[in-house]
């Protein structure tokens, strides 16, 4: 009865649909824009476009082996992506079941790289219609076409997450000659009530990485931060989309418009969404979007530009022309070569209003440059040297013939050749810090990415702050012991650092136009930290983050240059070792690298009492893990949409060896509405009870107690680790550099002091692990601390989760160090959260000269433990502190978390805070130890509680 | 909905009819009778409680419904205006018209917000009276969606249906107007036809105190064939009506959906105009 009545109503509806189609008309059986059957292929995208080459090649498949995966930082093309290859280009579409990032399946376009120049700097590229995760693509099911020699595609066949009657289609299309996929997605909705859809590419540049370049009146480079919560005041209409990523040595790429003259969108640094306006897509309705994704060489956007002119024409839209210069310097010869050193940006007037830029392009080093610009408009031309524009801009008309221009002539730069030596006159591996020699000058020579990633500690600036040597106003000195770049004409002390444990060298140096500044410094270690103590960074990015763009070489040789001598490698949810770059530079006895992995919730889920939006866990640090270049993440699992406890045991069994995992900025902000740190995403404070259900998530072993720089977090982080230690959740502090260049973010500022009789030489990587988790460490950024109580049996015992039962009458014997440039003002000795003393400046030592090497020993002293302890009954749990002096704290709104009363200002030159602010800006000088756990009855440590 | 129920239906009101008046339902001391709350129900009013009595009528009617579904981060406001008619025909027939108006409609997902406006849809009826008794009258109706709405991307929306209008004379100053309706949606797409079928009850009582004003209050209740959610929705349903002149008519309506899968929390409507 039931499929007699299912037979009657197919048959009705079938002759309903006739005469329906007969009486207002069917479109016929257009790709799957009336829904996916499983079988629908949806048509060719942007038909119009047609290239031509000498040599045509076209090629399809699933990568098979790691060796597949495209040049290039971004690269993460793994065993079971699909690979589109023609004679242009690789393009990389992860597998259905190896999602990345933000996407919630695979089919995502994952790698995008040029041939002949360039690696990819594409993160990722997903299709999405909102900015919810249930409005982004979720594929299950993949079609190739093998058409050749016309093309070959992918069909990706999937569903809105969690939208199980919202359909979506995706084809990925490339054929020989062209320089980009074409790409027709067709969305249908089989759901019951109508949708505001903005069906968009969304292209996650992550921050930090490559810069979208938007052609409309006072963008450009240019976007304001994105509020989530006012999308609608952010879209923007433009004929077209390019984006490059600076101070490396990467691809650049445009989105066109088919069959529409303007993509409907936002941008800003960290995420594109590219597509069409935002609409209302009734039930039963569908939409579809093309465009044409091209990718073209760099350096800069000019040839990636140039082929979205190109195609714009093609496809019918405005007629452009080349316009085509050569810059050079005024006293002679060309200028280019470097985008850090001259960049052009081509600008459409507004009369008075903001002006439209319309294209950047960076000259070749013999100067010349070649630009494509609408036909028949006029255009100024701006260029830039150092990040930072020059005041006369060049106009010029363009009519309907190819354009050549005058030569542009710019001022010489001045360049600086630096050499560091250790004592015995050998090359040193060192880092360069250059600052105005006086202040007022800074202004005059900051810098910045065409406007993007302006910051005043880019002064003088060399380079983009986020990209390879020289960035901001730093330069990696190699294994030559040499170093030359080009500085902005000025007077400036340049600096040279081999981290906070040898001296600090400093000069003064004159840069003068068209000449060369010389200069050698030297270096020495200092007699600061114990025997069998390493220094580890376990906090570290590199390019192979989303939000970086730092080469492996440069990042490798920043370890040395820091004196790090172990890294945790932790790439947000991408394995990385450096091993390559680290063996290329042979310098593998000075520095052990530990893969692992940040895990960076980027799917919003979690939603903790009171919250109104979903949440992420935040992030997390695992190491040791195995770097599996063929597998999806480098062998990095999929970490999204899991509480802690579920994250902590997937990752369990992908540890190579003695594994650590670290809750890292327990207490950050959100990052484009993903949260960062997992206390604050779930809503956390000292005054939280500590449920099972909660203590099941806080099973790490470690904690960030320091990260980065920032004071304003350490002392929030601590307040956190003390709360969970007088709770008895016991996890030893880390302190770590969370450094993603070298520009802003100082490698090994802070880092931590590793006890337990280790070396590089035969180095245990498990024992070292075991150490960490134990807490036998020192967090820092400069100053040491050497601690250890008397215990029963006449050893003295540094600081360590282990309890420890004084032996009668103990004292605490201490040690605080510090190189010269360091401040040591304060020691603090915290029981049980409070201050039990304080060893004020007047009885420490303060060396006279901040670049010599004495008085490196500020306190020593014994402080008798009965003393300490008093007002303590019961259990009690020590750290000890050092550094500069703590501000003034509050606690405005009550929660327990102490804010700096007062905002801190950076150090003024003459200042001695002034020298570490230089070297790793925004520091301040501060160590702590991990606790000593009093056991004083030996019946184990009872926690104390916490403070009434 | 089937057969049996709607003999069982057709018994009940011969049943109620038994206390015959000599008036017949559909001539009452007011303007109009046999007219449930003018509140749309769906596009064009298919789907809403259609009238039981014969009479010419031009209004223009108009509607906002509202939808906020917070956890969703989902909200929809619709409203629109449209200008409807009954001719009456011999035989005790007529014809109903709405012909396509104007409809505004704003839909936020999250901050991801969109707006249009644009025609509707309008729709063509043919109603015929069946007197039972002095109180009761039932009037079998058809009516036919007009493929007019521009909202739609691609896709074309028409509609059929088919139901049963009725109304019951309790007492000259009380009747209960309601109807019984299966309405079909068939949106168009290429070669994919979209299906909703809304099987529709519902009934008023409208109260005449005076023979200027009604007070209307009742209830729907919508069905949803072949969804995994088949009760679409409950509507409880009041409205005020006002009587001026020689047939003027201002009438305001609400309902509120308050179970089922329709997330609508509200739908509003006023409309004026004239009978005859």
């Amino acid at each position: 009865m039931r499929g007699a009545l299912g037979s009657w109503v197919q048959w009705a509806v079938a002759t309903i649909g006739g005469l329906v189609c007969a009486g207002v008309g069917c479109a016929g059986a257009e790709g799957c824009m009336g829904g996916d059957d499983g079988s629908c292929v949806p048509a060719s995208a942007c038909t119009r476009l047609e290239y031509s080459c000498s040599a045509p090649s076209l090629s399809l498949s699933t990568v098979d082996h790691g060796g597949q995966r495209p040049p290039g930082l971004a690269a993460l093309a793994a065993i079971g992506d699909i690979l589109l290859e023609n004679d242009r280009l690789t393009a990389v579409i992860d597998g259905l079941n190896a999602p990345h990032y933000l996407a919630p399946s695979g089919g995502s376009l994952l790698d995008l790289a040029p041939k002949g120049g360039g690696g990819d700097q594409l993160n990722q590229a997903f299709q999405a219609v909102g900015i919810l995760p249930h409005d982004a693509a979720r594929y299950h099911a993949l079609d190739l076409i093998d058409d050749r020699p016309r093309l070959v595609a992918a069909v990706f066949r999937g569903r809105l997450d969690l939208r199980p009657k919202i359909e979506i289609v995706t084809r990925y299309e490339l054929r020989a000659c062209e320089p980009g996929l074409r790409v027709r997605t067709e969305i249908y909705h089989g759901g019951r009530d109508p949708l505001s859809v903005m069906p968009s590419d969304a292209f996650f540049w992550g921050d930090r990485a490559a810069i979208p370049f938007v052609p409309i009146q006072g963008r450009g480079f240019h976007h304001p931060e994105l509020d989530l919560e006012k999308i609608g005041e952010a879209l923007t209409r433009t004929p077209f989309v390019a984006a490059a990523a600076y101070g490396v040595d990467g691809a650049a790429y445009a989105i066109v418009p088919c069959g529409r003259e303007r993509l409907s969108g936002f941008h800003d640094a960290t995420l594109s969404a590219v597509g069409l306006e935002p609409r209302i897509l009734m039930p039963g309705d569908s939409v579809a979007f093309e465009r044409f994704i091209l990718v073209a060489p760099g350096p800069g956007t000019q040839r990636a530009i140039s082929e979205a002119q190109h195609a714009r024409r093609l496809l019918g839209g405005a007629r452009s022309v080349r316009v085509s210069g050569r810059v050079i310097v005024s006293t002679g010869g060309a200028a280019g070569g470097q985008e850090r050193r001259i960049g052009l940006v081509v600008y459409e007037p507004e009369g008075g209003k903001p002006d439209t830029p319309w294209a950047e392009a960076v000259p070749d080093a013999d100067g010349r440059f070649e630009l494509t610009l609408p036909e028949r408009r006029g255009f100024q031309l701006e260029a830039h040297m150092l990040g930072r524009p020059l005041p006369n801009r060049r106009s010029f008309v363009t009519g309907t013939t190819d354009l050549v221009l005058e030569d542009l002539a710019v001022p010489e730069l001045g360049s600086v050749e630096i050499s560091v030596r250790d004592l015995a006159g050998a090359p040193l591996i060192a880092e360069l810090v250059l600052t105005p020699a006086a202040p007022t000058q800074a202004e005059s020579v900051a810098g910045s990415v065409y406007g993007a990633f302006e910051d005043e500690r880019c002064a003088p600036y060399l380079g983009p702050p986020h990209g390879g040597s020289p960035a901001c106003n730093r330069v990696i000195v190699d294994g030559s012991g040499t170093a030359t770049f080009f500085a902005p004409v000025g007077s400036y002390y340049v600096h040279a650092t081999h981290g906070p444990f040898w001296t600090l060298a400093r000069a003064r140096i004159e840069v003068m136009a068209g000449e060369r500044a010389t200069e050698t410094l030297s270096l020495a270690p200092l007699d600061l930290v114990p025997s069998g103590t390493l220094s580890a960074d376990l906090h570290v990015h590199g390019g192979a983050s989303f939000d970086s763009t730092i080469p492996d070489r440069d990042r490798a040789l920043g370890f040395v240059a820091a004196g790090v001598q172990v890294i945790a490698a932790t790439d947000h949810d991408v394995v990385t070792s450096y091993a390559q770059a680290i063996e290329e530079l042979g310098i593998g006895d000075r520095v052990h690298v530990m893969p692992g992995v940040e895990t960076t919730g980027q799917i919003l889920f979690l939603m903790p009492p009171g919250a109104e939006i979903p949440k992420v866990i935040g992030h997390f640090n695992f190491w040791p893990l195995v770097h599996r270049p063929g597998e999806p993440r480098n062998g990095a699992p999929d970490d999204e949409r899991l509480e802690p406890r579920a994250l902590f045991d997937r990752m369990q069994p992908l540890y190579d060896g003695v594994g650590v995992a670290q809750l890292n900025h327990p207490l950050d902000h959100d990052s484009f509405g993903r949260d960062t740190g997992y206390l604050t995403a779930i809503g956390w404070t000292p005054r939280t009870p500590i449920t099972a259900q909660l203590r099941s998530n806080l099973d790490f072993h470690v904690q960030e107690v320091m990260n980065g720089h920032s004071l304003e977090r350490f002392v929030r982080y601590r307040a956190a680790w003390f709360a969970l230690l007088s709770q008895g959740i016991v996890r030893a502090g880390t302190a770590n550099s969370d450094s993603h260049g070298f520009g802003v973010e100082a490698v090994g500022y802070p880092r931590n002091l590793v006890s337990g009789g280790h070396s590089l030489e035969g180095f245990d990587r498990d024992r070292f692990n075991l150490d960490l988790r134990a807490g036998r460490s020192v967090g820092t950024n400069g100053p040491v601390i050497i601690a250890c109580i008397d215990a029963p049996d006449g050893s003295c015992r540094g600081p360590s989760l282990e309890p420890l039962q004084p032996a009668p009458g103990a004292v605490l014997r201490l040690t605080v160090k510090a190189a010269p440039w360091i401040v040591v003002d304060e020691i603090r000795l915290i029981v049980n959260g409070r201050l039990g003393r304080v060893v004020p400046p007047s009885e420490l030592a303060h060396p006279a000269d901040p670049f010599g090497s004495e008085q490196l020993v500020r306190w020593t002293g014994e402080i008798s433990l009965a003393e300490l302890m008093s007002g303590t009954a019961g259990d009690a749990w020590l750290v000890i502190e050092a550094g500069d002096r703590l501000p003034a704290l509050v606690d405005s709104n009550g929660d327990g978390l102490p804010e700096l009363a007062a905002k801190l200002e950076r150090p003024a030159q003459d200042t001695p805070q002034f020298l570490l602010d230089a070297i790793a800006p925004g520091t301040r000088a501060t160590a702590f130890t991990n606790p000593f756990l009093l056991d004083w009855d030996g019946d184990g440590f009872e926690p104390p509680g916490l403070p009434p | 909905m089937n057969a049996a129920c709607i003999r069982a239906l057709a018994c009940l009101l011969a049943l109620l009819a038994a206390r015959e008046s000599a008036a017949g339902p559909c001539i009452s001391k007011q303007p109009e009778a046999g007219v449930p709350a003018r509140i749309p129900l769906g596009p064009a009013e298919l789907g809403s409680l259609a009238e039981a009595c014969s009479r010419n009528e031009l209004t223009l009617r108009g509607f906002a419904s509202v939808l906020i579904a917070e956890q969703d981060f989902y909200g929809m406001l619709h409203a629109g205006v449209a200008l409807h008619a009954r001719l009456r025909l011999p035989g005790d027939a007529w014809l109903s018209f709405a012909l396509p108006g104007v409809e505004h409609r704003f839909v936020a997902n999250a901050t991801i917000e969109a707006e249009s406006t644009d025609t509707g849809a309008g729709s063509l009826g043919f109603h015929q009276a069946l007197p039972l008794s002095a109180r009761v009258q039932l009037a079998p109706f058809v009516r036919a969606l007009l493929p007019t709405e521009s909202v739609y991307q691609r896709a074309t929306r028409l509609g059929f249906e088919h139901g049963i209008a009725g109304v019951w004379r309790i007492d000259p100053r009380l009747e209960l107007a309601g109807s019984l309706s299966f309405p079909t949606l068939l949106t168009v797409n290429g070669p994919t036809l979209h299906i909703v079928h809304v099987p529709t009850i519902g009934a008023d009582a409208v109260f005449e105190p005076w023979r200027f004003l009604a007070v209307v209050t009742g209830a729907a209740l919508r069905l949803r064939a072949g969804s995994d959610q088949p009760l679409e929705s409950i509507d409880p349903r009041v409205g005020v009506r006002l009587y001026f002149g020689s047939g003027g008519v201002v009438e305001i309506a609400a309902a509120f959906p308050i179970s089922g899968a329709d997330r609508t929390d509200a739908i509003l409507a006023a409309s004026g105009g004239w009978i005859w």
